[in-house]
């Protein structure tokens, strides 16, 4: 889905065609300024294995979650149904309501793509997200759905 | 008197290959790391500075958010905080794996303080990464694969569909050509030489046209499954009798004599008789085309009791299939080079291998270059009414 990839393009303004799965947790720090809130906002973003591996273990990274960043694919439509699933794991396990953004990466492929928008607005009304169409490949969209989290969080 | 306790020289070694493993700190019921041991300072954040009286989420991010289950640890009410598969990146951009735990320094009053407990797991981290990384890379090529079936399929019934449709549309108009142009050919005698023999090639093409359109619809039929055979108690006799009539006034125009040679009684094979002319028409166009302006066209029946099967031949003296060929020769679309020089699809003989198949039987082909080809189709001899 490119989860480390928005991290890292959020955090380092890099990008990395190589696909490397993430086990366990990596936590990266990034600084966001909020003009319109007059604030600054340090962010420790959490990056999580998805799929399986989101799994007890991953449950556990969960119970100091201030807000969430959730990631779908736009080239597989199935991603989209796994955010229900992961939403209501994440409900159990951590705090209720959290802020939450969607992430619906890789709109650069856009011969690829598999996920309209009337799809991405459904779910989002029922997760009560807002959704962002990103690529970490290019940067598009990364910093605004990032810093919409910090807004939320503030 | 007290005694400093003293190591081993294999302990003291035990000792410092664990300490280069493992780290532990003790936090104070502020949060604030008091003691540290082992690599524990190596890890921290703040790695310049030392984490003796830092607050633990200054020097483990990964605590941050933990504040409130930290106090609730230190009245008692939770067990213990565990991390795991943390990443952390190293110098040479690769990753190192660590388990983070908490845990009360004292059971019976956790109230005192805290440790924290660092392992360095990167040895079963790495093993574990490569593992998932496989396996993902697995589900993405198999979930890439099934997309291109679906597309593959969805791309092949559109052909399924188009051919179909373009076939039938073909069939009407080809009908009526071949219809007046026998008719010509039934006033031959009152005709030129000329004449006849244009009515006779007009005729000739249209039905190897009718053939192909017969093998498009067939392959269609065949790739969904659906290619069936009506099976009757058939005398073999009469279908190549037909095709042998069908064909001999056609081709004496070009100098090409076809016979059949038939024993004297029935041959009965349970067979789909329009199925049979189909093999046949397909044999026998096979033979005229290779043939060019002259030759001869064998069909022959003949009975094999040790088998009990019905062989019969198409044969021909035209300039033979190389062996190397002759094993591709049933493959869907294989031409030899030879036949590029002809009009043709490929469709032909496997349309005739599976129709064959369809019967019980089987077809071989044996053939010398310079000294002709002849396929044998073998079908089982009917034993009883």
């Amino acid at each position: 889905m490119g989860k480390t990839s928005l991290v890292r393009q959020f955090v380092e303004g890099l990008f990395n065609d190589e696909y490397l799965s993430t086990i366990g947790v990596k936590i990266s720090r990034r600084t966001v300024e909020l003009p319109d809130q007059n604030a600054k906002a340090n962010l420790l973003v959490w990056d999580l294995a998805g799929g399986d591996d989101y799994s007890k273990v991953t449950s556990g990274y969960l119970a100091g979650a201030s807000g969430v960043v959730m990631v779908c694919d736009l080239t597989r439509k199935n991603t989209l149904q796994m955010l229900e699933i992961y939403a209501r794991q994440l409900d159990k396990v951590s705090k209720k309501n959290l802020p939450k953004v969607i992430l619906a990466n890789k709109v650069d492929l856009t011969t690829d793509r598999q996920i309209t928008e009337e799809a991405l607005n459904l779910i989002g009304e029922k997760l009560n997200a807002n959704w962002f169409l990103t690529s970490a490949k290019t940067g598009e969209e990364v910093e605004k759905g990032f810093t919409q989290l910090a807004e939320l969080l503030i | 008197m007290s005694q400093e306790p003293s190591f081993l020289p294999h302990e003291s070694r035990a000792f410092d290959l664990l300490s280069s493993r493992v780290g532990y700190a003790f936090i104070n019921a502020e949060h604030v790391i008091e003691s540290a041991q082992g690599i524990i300072q190596s890890l921290s954040y703040t790695p310049d500075v030392s984490v003796i009286n830092q607050p633990l989420t200054d020097a483990f991010v990964e605590f941050f958010g933990y504040e409130e289950s930290l106090d609730e640890m230190l009245a008692g009410n939770v067990p213990f905080i565990e991390i795991a598969e943390v990443n952390r990146p190293t110098f040479d951009d690769d990753v190192d794996y660590f388990d983070f735990g908490i845990y009360p320094a004292d059971n019976k009053n956790p109230g005192e303080g805290l440790i924290l407990l660092v392992e360095n797991t990167t040895s079963q981290g790495k093993l574990m990464q490569r593992l998932i990384q496989q396996r993902n890379e697995l589900r993405l090529a198999q979930s890439d694969l099934a997309n291109a079936n679906r597309e593959l399929h969805k791309v092949n019934e559109l052909k399924s569909v188009f051919l179909s449709m373009a076939a039938h549309d073909l069939r009407s108009p080809l009908s009526i050509i071949s219809t007046y142009a026998d008719i010509m050919l039934t006033h031959k005698d009152k005709q030129p030489f000329e004449q006849s023999y244009v009515f006779s090639r007009i005729l000739e093409q249209s039905m190897w046209l009718n053939s192909l359109i017969d093998d498009i619809l067939n392959l269609n039929m065949v790739e969904q499954g659906k290619l069936k055979v009506n099976l009757e108690k058939t005398d073999i006799r009469m279908p190549l009798r037909s095709i042998v009539d069908q064909f001999q006034p056609i081709f004496k125009n070009r100098n090409i004599d076809i016979r059949l040679e038939e024993p004297e009684e029935a041959v009965w094979v349970s067979a789909d008789a329009n199925r049979i002319k189909q093999i046949a028409l397909n044999l026998v166009g096979n033979s005229a085309k290779f043939l060019g302006d002259s030759g001869d066209i064998r069909l022959t029946v003949a009975t094999d009791s040790a088998t009990n099967e019905a062989i019969i031949g198409f044969g021909d003296n035209g300039p033979g299939i190389p062996p190397a060929q002759q094993e591709e020769l049933f493959q869907l679309f294989y031409r030899t080079p030879g036949a590029s020089k002809f009009a043709g699809t490929g469709l032909g003989l496997y349309i005739v291998k599976t129709l064959s198949e369809l019967h019980g039987g089987t077809i071989e082909v044996e053939s010398e270059e310079g000294h002709g080809t002849t396929f044998f189709l073998r079908l089982p001899i009917m034993t009883s009414d």
